[in-house]
């Protein structure tokens, strides 16, 4: 008897002690887009040339180079982006040559990899590949410093022409 | 063997009349609670610039983003405590942070319910987390439209861009006398 006494005061009681609880919902979206911004910097035409031998049986050389570009980008991706560069006309007997270098430290993200050195023609070959999400930094001195030089194709000589101010437009492409 | 029977017989008397009341008192002091205008899409501002991450990394929605209602039933007459955590799909980055905080009491207005808490950002996260606690007076039972803003900190292009999203949920709980 004393036990069901005790069961009795017990079930009276487990109501008034029970936590009680119910829930709502909210819901929050956010939707990071795809996101491909490229600028080289500082913008304007460089110059690029070859000198004549000045002794008979040289060839041409070249003296310049130009190492005063960056680009800049910003990626925002979920399968990785990759940069292209092309020129839109070759120089028959002349290689353009680009290389670009590892990104400078500003920034964020993992940036590119840059690849070795290229020669460019009108197909777009890859130049930094292997983005995954990153900002450069915007100007001189952020991104990757880029090197532009041509030289005389050994191969090709006999299609050297003489040109005067060949303009050469190179497009960079950023992509997924 | 009588004894037996006649224990055995008050026992399922016992069970007979009090199983009912106890579901009764059960649902009777349970709160409730619900939300409206629940639903929270980030005006992202993407960046423009090449080389720059986004201009913003910190965003708040308007003042009453999310409305909670709470009920406190007649038999209620102590403290609740609401809570909040968030529920996020696999594919949600820690680097986005949801803030939340009470910009308001909600309707009617009831000074004496010692409605506080929340009144700064309180991070949600997956683990539930006290937001705020009322009380009740009398025959007030219902607390309406009580006012939220939310905040996410955290974008970056650095995060795989893709839609991300995270479930809410308030949880409002009270101890019966």
């Amino acid at each position: 008897m004393r036990n069901l006494l005790v069961f009795i005061i017990s079930f009276l009681l487990t109501p008034f002690t029970t936590q009680a609880q119910s829930t709502a919902n909210g819901m929050v979206t956010v939707n990071l887009p795809v996101i491909s911004l490229l600028k080289v910097m500082p913008t304007g035409a460089i110059n690029l040339s070859l000198m004549a031998p000045i002794e008979a049986g040289n060839r041409l050389t070249t003296n310049t180079s130009n190492n005063s570009k960056w680009i800049n980008y910003t990626s925002a991706t979920s399968i990785g982006q990759h940069i292209t560069a092309s020129v839109n006309q070759t120089i028959p007997g002349v290689n353009i040559r680009l290389v670009t270098s590892a990104a400078a430290s500003t920034g964020g993200g993992t940036k590119g990899i840059p690849s070795s050195i290229i020669t460019l023609n009108q197909t777009p070959q890859t130049i930094i590949s292997g983005i995954m999400g990153a900002y450069t930094g915007s100007g001189v001195n952020n991104g990757h410093q880029i090197t532009l030089s041509v030289d005389v194709n050994v191969n090709g000589y006999s299609n050297i022409q003489t040109i005067n101010n060949s303009v050469i437009t190179i497009t960079y492409t950023i992509t997924e | 063997m009588i004894n037996h029977y006649i224990i055995t017989s008050i026992l399922l008397l016992c069970f007979g009349l009090l199983y009912p009341t106890k579901i009764y008192s059960q649902s009777a002091l349970s709160p409730t609670i619900s939300t409206s205008s629940s639903l929270w899409t980030v005006p992202i501002q993407v960046p423009t610039q090449a080389g720059t991450d986004y201009s913003s990394t910190e965003y708040t929605s308007s003042n009453n983003q999310f409305l909670l209602n709470v009920g406190l039933p007649f038999l209620v007459g102590g403290i609740a405590d609401v809570a909040v955590q968030m529920q996020t799909g696999s594919n949600w980055n820690n680097q986005l942070v949801l803030s939340i905080k009470r910009t308001g009491y909600g309707e009617p207005f009831c000074l004496l319910c010692g409605m506080q808490g929340a009144e700064n950002y309180i991070t949600i996260t997956t683990t539930p987390i006290k937001l705020f606690s009322t009380g009740k007076i009398l025959n007030l039972s219902n607390i309406n439209n009580i006012p939220f803003q939310l905040k996410l900190t955290g974008t970056s292009v650095t995060i795989p861009s893709a839609t991300y999203q995270a479930t809410i949920v308030f949880t409002i709980s009270t101890l019966g006398i």
